[in-house]
């Protein structure tokens, strides 16, 4: 008999913690609604291509496998993409280079100072390594975190917001690891960090349960995931999305502060040692594996994302953004 | 926060142990025991240790001397060792029993210190998120005991087969399981 742990899950609709207020909903909308569709899906086909023509690192210490095909992990052509990216926009990039140890993690990094709190620092994360080309995983994120950054040029926030493009997650969140062991993240005061957000499905069934956690059957929303320290943003990104009709997130929060023997499900990211830190961090995804059956497949093609969905994530991850760093009227 | 919270759970330990305690002390209605006699007692042990990222198991030799406190009631102190590598536990618990005929099951509770949570294994993947949130896990542990198969035979000897220990390192109670099966375990009453 399966085991189905929905105890430990709660699912935030049922939430009785009163929801904080968001102050400035308009602005926050203004910035959700500047994200530009038709910059997203050409982004995802130009980086999905540059991990096609790349040639992948060594996997030597890493086993190769039918969900961890470790010889075709690519990423050194897209470290260059999106520096070059960022750096088009008009932003500083630095590439934080972190281990003394092959495989050597290549982080890019570029920041919007925060006008009020400039030491409150945001991180926005995704990972830009991907085995084969990686259109869903995680292209869709790369593109959504390029598309917010050149949106929020044109926006002032109260706090600092940082994006982190971390490398090497796929071999097990070398990069984000190195990054916040080596004390690069001291100054994060919390976090949004996307994990494919790019497929969907209308079909029944299409969504598998998540390691006995029962989900909605139709793989047709953005999880949202939460611990104890990002409960109440947890909520608030899921209110806001419901009240505007953004996207359609279903919030978990994953019990305590998530870093539990039982709960490792809800630490497959580049958030998990933000979590096992303190610091408060949300998570973003569309299920991976317990959706996506082109997950770590030659398949993981642009055809297969959907491209409203995509829009729809990006656009509560900015609204998220938003609130967090504090937009400015 | 964190302390708080495990204060209270050792706290809530106690109290149970010694309700337990007290309440098989009442019903207690034979009279074998023999108060200040020694135990000593060789078993071998299965132990796995799981964390949000590893897993690792080993089997190992375990050594104790107990003393009968009361007539249900012994404390116990011991050392497991792990042969390859050498690795090793020392533990104090307390354990509370109950005689129906030679059936003598009983529960405890354990505390101590131990190096043998050790989560290697043969690939990188997952190598330094694991040693990132094990660095500060410490060595001491809490687990309840219980022994449900222990039968003695004439006073004198003691067969216990699948004993249970679930716990944790004391530190971040929860974040890390420790789970160990006595396989089995002869006590020599003295």
């Amino acid at each position: 008999m399966k085991l189905r742990f929905i105890a430990i899950v709660l699912m935030l609709i049922s939430c009785s913690k009163e929801i904080p207020e968001i102050n400035n909903h308009t602005k926050v909308l203004e910035f959700a609604q500047s994200i530009k569709t038709e910059n997203l899906y050409p982004l995802v086909e130009k980086i999905y291509q540059t991990h096609i023509n790349d040639i992948p690192i060594s996997n030597e210490g890493f086993p190769s496998d039918d969900l961890f095909p470790s010889d075709h992990l690519t990423r050194s052509a897209a470290v260059g993409f999106v520096a070059k990216e960022l750096r088009d926009m008009g932003y500083q990039v630095d590439t934080v280079i972190c281990g003394n140890q092959p495989p050597i993690a290549y982080n890019i990094v570029a920041e919007i100072k925060g006008v009020a709190n400039p030491n409150s620092v945001i991180l926005v994360g995704c990972h830009l390594d991907a085995f084969y080309g990686g259109a869903d995983d995680n292209t869709t994120a790369v593109a959504a975190m390029l598309e917010i950054a050149r949106a929020a040029r044109a926006f002032s926030f109260n706090k600092t917001i940082r994006f982190v493009a971390f490398d090497l997650e796929e071999f097990g969140s070398l990069g984000s690891t190195r990054y916040i062991e080596e004390g690069h993240a001291k100054d994060v005061s919390a976090a949004l960090v996307m994990d494919l957000i790019g497929y969907s499905s209308n079909q029944a069934g299409s969504q598998k349960d998540v390691m006995g956690i029962k989900m909605p059957s139709v793989g047709d929303y953005l999880i949202v995931v939460g611990n104890e320290n990002s409960a109440e943003l947890t909520q608030q990104i899921v209110s806001f999305s419901h009240t505007y009709n953004i996207s359609k997130p279903l919030g978990i929060l994953a019990p305590h502060d998530g870093v539990y023997f039982m709960s490792s499900v809800f630490m497959r990211s580049d958030h998990g040692l933000l979590w096992y830190k303190g610091l408060p961090a949300v998570f973003f995804s569309d299920g991976a594996n317990f959706r996506n059956p082109h997950y770590h497949k030659p398949t993981d093609r642009p055809e297969t994302i959907h491209q409203d969905f995509l829009k729809n994530n990006t656009k509560l991850i900015a609204a998220s953004l938003a609130i967090l760093a504090e937009i400015q009227l | 926060m964190e302390r708080e919270k495990n204060k209270s759970v050792l706290m809530l330990c106690i109290l149970c142990l010694l309700l337990s305690f007290m309440a098989t002390s009442s019903y207690t209605q034979e009279t074998g025991y023999q108060e200040n006699k020694i135990e000593i007692a060789l078993g071998y042990n299965f132990l796995i240790n799981q964390s949000v990222y590893g897993f690792n198991s080993s089997t190992g030799l375990e050594l104790s001397i107990a003393r009968q406190i009361k007539q249900s009631f012994k404390a116990e102190i011991g050392v497991r060792m792990e042969i390859d590598p050498i690795l090793s536990d020392g533990f104090i618990r307390g354990i509370v029993s109950q005689r129906f005929g030679t059936w003598r099951p009983a529960i405890g509770l354990e505390t101590g210190m131990t190096n043998r949570t050790h989560f290697e294994s043969s690939t990188n993947l997952l190598k330094e998120s694991r040693e990132a949130t094990l660095k500060d896990i410490g060595y001491s542990y809490l687990s309840t005991h219980i022994e449900p198969l222990s039968f003695q035979f004439k006073k004198k000897f003691n067969l216990s087969l699948l004993e249970l220990d679930i716990g944790s390192h004391f530190k971040h109670l929860g974040r890390t399981m420790r789970a160990q099966i006595v396989l089995v375990r002869i006590k020599k009453i003295l």
